[in-house]
């Protein structure tokens, strides 16, 4: 049962200063599961996140990434390693084009730049953007740009995907379809966890949830059970006005 | 960074830089007056130096300020070599590079942990330190250097002791630029620089993208350094003589800097653009007006700096660049068809 668990998260904690961004939070997530992780402004989703990925080194805790503990590495070797991210305000290289973008995550796996500029056409390709390819990040509109940091992500050929509120910030027409694309991803069968305020997306996409309070993990469930949680419903009712 | 459309075809600017080198190499045939080839050198000097400073200055948009250093220390390492008996300055040249790849490496470590100004402060730093040892010293390790005195060159004319007249530092200098352009067109459109240029603008995604951010830093710094000393040490033979002041001093440095900003830093040709435009202004004004131009020259240039990084932070050559597209665009209508994509 243990080796389905890609990536398990063990009593981790992160202080800044006073604050526990994250409190001791265990969560774990399965081999071609898609997670689930909601929770008010300043939860702490984004700061586990940060560790999981390497950009932040955690206070105390553990996380373990296909049975290799990561939490002292790099973000470049955590990459390398197999976990891609998208950041929730978004970093494009403003002075590279969107295919240069993408093509730079791709030449980890493919050092040739011919062979890096072909694996991102073709994720370019999937996630409809293709028309854009020569257009520079820092012109960009922000629905491109989620979409190029989730092409940018998976031409690092990830095993685990992490994406921060891709959906924060559109109109729901660009959400219908920027959900089509996230199915299409979640079909590969990659391991994927996803923060999102957008409940009707954690309903479609996650296979489970867990909620996030004050940096405390306070629910792991379906996402329908997770819902109906007394604090999910007081955080979710209170912010609905953000919420949609 | 991007590539044309229509690659595999001869486009206009393959003949435009082809006709640029038959023109350089025919230069000296057709202009013979030592005094233009004397500026010329100078002016190639600088072009290959900018150059070599755009690979960490402008592909990594690492502002290494003090990157002179490293000039002083493949000249110094040349002469000495040769003058304290153990071989030809040739050997001495790549002894200089390899020393100064070494230092490059020593000091960049620390350095690369702080970021913008401070990092730029850091190799300003070690600039001064090294140029006050060399001041404070008149032998270092049992070689004479003369302190602020330097060393000078005796005269030989053998190319074994790299000594070839103007015509041959000309023809020297002039390859040695072609190489650096050459090295840096294979940075420029390869992983590495894409990494770079994802390193320049982002350096948080970049990690977060497989980039080892730090190495990758390293690698452009130490090719920039190898590549500045070997200039070093071709320039000083020309000269016949190696001063503190001249090698080690913060102007040459900043000039070096200024050139490739102003110019296009970050760009393939902007460096070469940029020192041959400011450094036959100012060598001309150097050899008209004296050495009284030089506060002069630091005004003009300070003015200009801040004229480019304000309105064209792309430099002259994008400058010229984006006006040679309006012009196009005005010219013929049917741009739908050839989109032109910048090729920097
Ligand atoms: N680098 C930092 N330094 C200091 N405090 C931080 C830092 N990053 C986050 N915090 C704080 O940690 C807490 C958790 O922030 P985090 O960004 O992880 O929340 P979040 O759940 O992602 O919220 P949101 O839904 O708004 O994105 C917040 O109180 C935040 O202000
Ligand atoms: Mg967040």
């Amino acid at each position: 049962m243990s080796e389905e668990r890609i990536i398990v998260v063990d009593h981790l904690t992160k202080r800044f200063g006073g604050l526990k961004a994250v409190d001791d939070v265990s969560i774990h997530l399965n081999r071609g599961e898609t997670l689930g992780l909601i929770g008010a402004n300043g939860a702490g989703k984004t700061t586990l996140f940060n560790m999981i990925s390497g950009v932040l080194k955690p206070t105390s805790g553990t996380i373990t990434f296909d049975g290799v503990e990561i939490q002292k590495k790099k973000a470049h070797e955590i990459c390398k390693m197999g976990i891609g991210r998208t950041y929730q305000i978004v970093q494009p290289f403003t002075t590279l084009t969107l295919l240069e973008n993408v093509l730079a995550g791709a030449l980890m796996r493919h050092p040739r730049v011919a062979d890096a500029r072909e694996v991102a056409e073709g994720i370019i390709d999937m996630l409809g953007i293709s028309h854009l390819k020569n257009t520079k990040g820092a012109s960009l509109t922000l629905i491109q740009l989620k979409r190029m940091e989730i092409a940018r992500a998976l031409a690092t050929e990830p095993k685990v995907l992490l994406l921060d509120e891709v959906m924060a910030g559109l109109n729901p027409g660009e959400r219908v379809e920027l959900l089509e694309t996230m199915q299409k991803i979640k079909e590969t069968g990659i391991s994927i966890i996803i923060i999102e305020h957008i409940m009707k997306v954690i309903m479609t996409l996650a296979d489970r949830a867990y909620v996030l309070n004050q940096g405390c993990l306070i629910a792991e469930d379906t996402p329908q059970k997770v819902m109906e949680h007394p604090e999910v419903i007081k955080s979710y009712i209170g912010e609905r006005h953000y919420a949609s | 960074m991007s590539k044309t459309l229509l690659k595999d075809k001869i486009a206009p600017k393959h003949i435009l830089v082809l006709a640029l080198l038959v023109l350089a190499f025919l230069f000296p045939q057709i202009v013979t007056q030592p005094y233009f080839i004397q500026i010329a050198i100078t002016v190639l000097i600088y072009c290959y130096w900018s150059s070599a400073w755009n690979i960490i200055g402008g592909y990594a948009g690492q502002f290494a300020l003090g990157n002179g250093v490293y000039i002083g220390i493949g000249a110094y390492v040349a002469v000495l070599f040769h003058q304290e008996g153990f071989g030809s300055p040739w050997i001495g040249m790549v002894l200089g590079g390899v020393i100064s790849v070494m230092f490059a490496f020593i000091i960049s470590k620390p350095c690369f942990k702080l970021r913008g100004t401070y990092f730029s402060l850091a190799t300003v730093a070690f600039l001064h330190i090294v140029r006050y040892i060399i001041l404070g010293f008149n032998s270092i390790f049992g070689m004479e250097t003369n302190g602020g005195m330097g060393i000078m060159i005796p005269y030989t004319g053998r190319w074994q002791d790299m000594q070839f007249g103007k015509e041959g530092f000309y023809y020297v200098i002039l390859v040695m630029l072609v190489l650096i352009l050459v090295v840096s067109n294979v940075i420029r459109t390869s992983k590495m620089g894409y990494y770079l240029s994802a390193i320049k603008t982002n350096q948080g995604a970049a990690s977060t993208i497989g980039i080892n951010v730090p190495k990758y830093k390293m690698m452009a710094q130490c090719i920039s350094a190898f590549c500045l000393a070997l200039g070093g040490a071709v320039y000083v033979h020309f000269l016949l003589n190696v001063s503190p002041y001249d090698v080690f001093g913060y102007d040459l440095s900043l000039e070096i800097m200024i050139y490739c900003v102003i110019g296009g830093s970050g760009t393939l040709w902007g460096p070469v653009f940029g020192a041959l435009v400011l450094g036959i202004i100012n060598e001309t004004l150097r050899v008209q007006l004296g050495s009284d131009i030089a506060p002069l020259a630091s005004a003009f240039y300070g003015v200009a700096l801040i004229l480019i990084v304000r309105f064209a932070p792309g430099g002259l050559y994008q400058l010229g660049q984006m006006l040679i597209n309006k012009i196009k665009g005005s010219l013929g209508k049917k741009k739908s068809e050839t989109k032109e994509v910048s090729v920097q």
